[in-house]
């Protein structure tokens, strides 16, 4: 039997060479090194989707020799010595006869999942859409997915000194986790019946509704893989950016605002209580927000979409970041001036340019006789502002543009993903990991590198009490940085450089 | 047919001597014969030992890959038995047509000229164990015992090359790489238990039943053993090599540690077989290395490798031992392992356990608050409090009561 095991407590091993030929694999959620044993930290994956990988794992582990029974621990709870002892006893008499098995708390908590040696890759995704939490309903979820018969051992005994795992600590997405399986059991039920793993037909969306640069992240990751997933279900707002940027997903659009961006700072289950009415009965759902605190991790967010979307990395050089390319040099007309778009607005105030410092940068960029340009300013500055009315005129805005000078946002993240435009990316209470495009001529990220970030304060600074961030660089700084770029970047038709 | 054969065993620094007994017994009986030695060491130390020995070893690293996790997590012996069909298979790759395998505690009595030709006709050639029945009388080695061994003993085999004899190594090789063990609990017998089925996967095999193949104590007692003419014979044919596994060196006449079958009385052809081997050994020149302690036997920090630590890497997974990298360097790491025995586990021990480690860890804590008190309180307030706690405490019991 393969056992999989995320834990930080250190390695166990388990007796049993021969017979059941028992293997405890420990795996780590880890922010650094990836490889077989350490599984990339998304803070897009829900527990389910880490069930997912364990399976997946031992599954490769085992590649080409004879498949065994799998005990998944649940990702979810970070579950003491004893409780890992008493699940291994009950699994070790339930393993020569290789049923399903749920072992539970008597909260009903699934602790474990024993699976049969018949799953394989492709089965795989459906593990994605247990709830986790629930064991009667994860029993209705594999029964329904794969026709079998699921039985549940109950533990009352054990689990009383269950804690969250680290990771999904945060944001009370329990409930999300539940009905995301209670809906995929409804969609069953409603479509094809339970089991003989005909709701194969059913196909999958990932519930991701905002943010721009989030949809901008996830499209990018589904263009450099295969995924299960068919449709996003988004706001109606970014619908956009996923028709003209993602590979092989329709969106289902949210006729919602987005999230926090009316004024109103409402959490994000209470947000997903009110789309999940809207949500149709005819499709299997992930939930891809299970946190906000995806900057505990150190992997850009195209790469922590992609395991959201189903991606499994097995070494740091799999990263789907390290395979952007860099733009080549341009050619800029003899006479034409530089255009340069500014985009001070952000999602929250400290993410935001302070107002002082906007107004300085526009002065010095015109001291160098550039054509400077605002985009959605939010305050008053010596130079024209242009609205962001929908993805098109953003898009042909760029096209007039010889470099943006942007948050850490869509239109800079845009810039520098997709279009190639020379950016540079001011950065402040955010981690630059996450969203940074690959080190190029045509783009560069600024910022003091305080320790302090990523705080994730949204209002006022924890440090110095003011609606503006330390870690922001001074407007010279960006000043001079524009200068540089665009003197490496273009290169003037008559050969002459600026 | 002209074959290119190899001779070859497998050894640590500590049964050199017996190597050279067996290099020089077999070049005396077969001028033209060669014999490779895998040194079951250190590379450096392989070559240190080379150079002192005047004679070039094979290093693990030579023959596999995964020498340094199997040099771990088996012990001497079986790290020594696990690397045969490693050897075997990198003594093909630099062109040897066939290889004879010989235990290095062999001494050869005659010409080994009819196993190279039995390799001209058959792929494989073993010894089996006995060749008669035997009773069922309690004594060692009994016939289960036999069995539980493997019916062929592999202290000699013989591959000739060929895609049959390659597929079967690498199945070999691969159920080696991690269940090269002794554990009577599963029947593992080292490589042994694992080449009992080599014939099932070769075709042109050949069981060799000559009674001068392979004597040993295991079947001693079914063959009469003569010496005549300065010639040693077996049931009144030539003694090719005998097998002293095992030997009583303090006491001869017990022939090996491991059976109570036979005795070997003194002035019997079998004692002084068995004390000529000794002479032998304890003459040779490489005896200076009996001495020499086994190179993965300890940690780089000095500290001895137990069995247990063995054990507990042999049981990680291979990606887990990948990620340790050189566990002679990893002694803490190694010690951290918590080995779980799945067929001892019992529910209600663990649970009893825990709930035991949980309190004493609330009693300790109680005592570091207790002693923290005294100190910035004062004795006085401490007792006064922990007497109004105790007080309320009651009070609630007799409450409920």
């Amino acid at each position: 039997m393969k056992i999989a095991l995320i834990s930080e407590r250190g390695r166990l091993a388990v007796e049993g060479l021969a017979g059941t030929d028992w293997k405890l694999f420990n795996f780590r959620i880890s922010t650094g090194p990836i490889s077989f044993l350490n599984i990339i930290d998304s803070g897009f994956g829900t527990p389910a989707r880490y069930l997912m990988s364990l399976f997946n794992r031992l599954l490769k582990s085992e590649f080409g020799s004879t498949a065994s029974p799998k005990l998944l621990f649940n990702p979810l709870f970070e579950l003491d010595h004893a409780t890992i002892l008493i699940v291994l006893e009950r699994a070790g008499r339930n393993a020569g006869q290789a049923l399903p098995t749920i072992f539970c708390d008597g909260d009903g908590y699934p602790l474990a999942y024993l699976l049969p040696a018949s799953l394989t890759f492709s089965d795989a995704k459906y593990l994605s859409l247990l709830s986790t939490v629930d064991a009667v309903l994860d029993q209705t979820s594999l029964n329904g997915f794969f026709g079998w018969k699921t039985s549940i051992e109950c533990m009352p005994k054990v689990g009383v000194n269950m804690a969250f795992l680290h990771r999904f600590q945060s944001g009370p997405c329990l409930d999300i986790y539940r009905w995301v399986a209670r809906a995929a059991v409804d969609a069953m039920r409603a479509h094809s019946g339970i089991g003989e793993r005909k709701n194969s037909r059913l196909p999958f969306s990932v519930i991701m509704p905002h943010h721009a640069g989030d949809l901008l992240f996830l499209s990018l990751a589904s263009q450099r893989l295969d995924t299960h997933f068919s449709t996003v279900v988004a706001n109606r707002a970014y619908a956009e950016i996923v028709k003209n940027n993602a590979k092989g997903l329709n969106i289902l659009q949210l006729e919602l605002p987005p999230l926090n961006r009316d004024g109103a700072r409402i959490p994000e289950w209470k947000y997903f209580e009110a789309i999940q009415k809207m949500l149709p009965c005819d499709r299997l759902y992930y939930y891809a927000r299970p946190t906000r605190d995806y900057d505990t991790s150190s992997f850009h967010l195209i790469d922590q979409f992609a395991f959201a979307l189903g991606n499994e990395y097995y070494s740091g050089d799999e990263l789907l970041i390290r395979s952007s390319r860099s733009s080549d040099a341009r050619i800029l007309a003899a006479g034409e001036t530089f255009n340069v778009l500014l985009h001070f607005d952000s999602g929250w105030p400290l993410k935001m340019y302070p107002p002082a410092y906007q107004k300085e940068l526009v002065e010095l960029l015109s001291k160098h006789g550039y054509r400077i340009t605002a985009l959605d300013g939010q305050h008053e500055l010596p130079c024209p502002n242009v609205a962001f009315r929908s993805y098109r005129d953003f898009t042909e805005l760029l096209r007039t543009q010889h470099i943006l000078v942007g948050m850490d946002s869509f239109p800079a993240h845009y810039a520098a993903h997709v279009s190639g435009l020379p950016t540079i990316c001011l950065f402040s209470s955010t981690r630059p990991e996450n969203s940074n495009a690959p080190r190029a001529m045509h783009y560069r990220h600024l910022e003091r590198g305080l320790e302090c970030r990523p705080c994730r304060a949204v209002e006022k600074c924890p440090l110095n009490g003011r609606a503006a961030c330390n870690n922001f660089v001074a407007p010279a700084v960006v000043a001079q940085e524009v200068e540089n770029m665009l003197n490496a970047v273009y290169r003037r038709s008559d050969g002459i450089q600026k | 047919m002209n074959q290119k054969i190899a001779y070859c065993t497998i050894a640590s620094a500590n049964y050199l001597a017996r190597v050279e007994v067996l290099k020089s017994s077999l070049r005396e009986h077969n001028p033209d014969a060669e014999l490779h030695i895998l040194l079951c060491e250190r590379p450096d130390i392989c070559r240190t030992l080379a150079t002192e020995a005047g004679h070039a070893f094979v290093s693990p690293d030579q023959v596999c890959r995964h020498w340094l996790h199997m040099a771990f997590y088996y012990d001497i012996t079986e790290y020594n038995t696990a690397l045969k069909p490693f050897l075997i298979e990198y003594l093909f790759d630099q062109g040897y047509s066939a290889v004879i395998y010989i235990d290095p505690d062999i001494e050869i009595f005659g010409s080994l000229q009819p196993v190279e030709g039995l390799l001209e006709l058959h792929a494989l050639v073993l010894t089996p164990h006995v060749c008669l029945p035997m009773a069922m009388d309690g004594l060692k080695p009994g016939i289960d015992d036999i069995v539980r061994a493997g019916q062929f003993n592999l202290g000699f085999i013989a591959l000739a090359d060929g895609d049959e004899s390659r597929s079967a190594l690498k199945w070999w090789q691969n159920v080696c790489l991690e269940h090269c063990i002794f554990d009577g609990r599963h029947r593992f017998f080292v490589d042994q238990f694992w080449a009992d089925i080599l014939p099932s996967f070769i075709q042109k095999f050949h069981c060799l039943r000559d009674s001068g193949y392979n004597m040993a104590y295991w079947n001693v007692f079914q063959r009469d053993l003569q010496y005549v003419d300065g010639h040693w014979r077996a049931d009144g044919g030539e003694l090719r090599f005998f097998h002293f596994s095992g030997l009583s060196k303090q006491d001869l006449t017990r022939v090996s540690v491991h059976q109570n079958r036979v005795t070997a009385p003194i002035g019997s052809p079998l004692h002084t077989l068995l004390s000529h081997y000794v002479e032998r050994i304890g003459a040779a020149s490489w005896s200076r290395h009996n001495g020499h302690p086994y190179s993965f036997g300890f940690y780089a920090n000095g500290e001895p490798v137990s069995s247990e630590d063995r054990r507990k890497f042999l049981l990680l997974p291979r990606e887990e031992r990948d990620e340790i990298g050189d566990p002679f360097q990893q002694a803490s790491a190694i010690r951290n392992i918590k080995r779980i025995d799945v067929d001892s586990l019992d529910e209600r021990r663990i649970l009893f356990a825990y709930r035991l480690r949980r309190y004493a860890n609330q009693i300790g804590l109680l005592w570091r608050e207790y002693v923290r008190s005294l100190k910035t309180k004062g004795v006085v307030l401490t007792h006064l409090a922990v007497w109004r706690f105790l007080s309320r405490r009651a009070r609630t019991i007799l409450h409920r009561g």
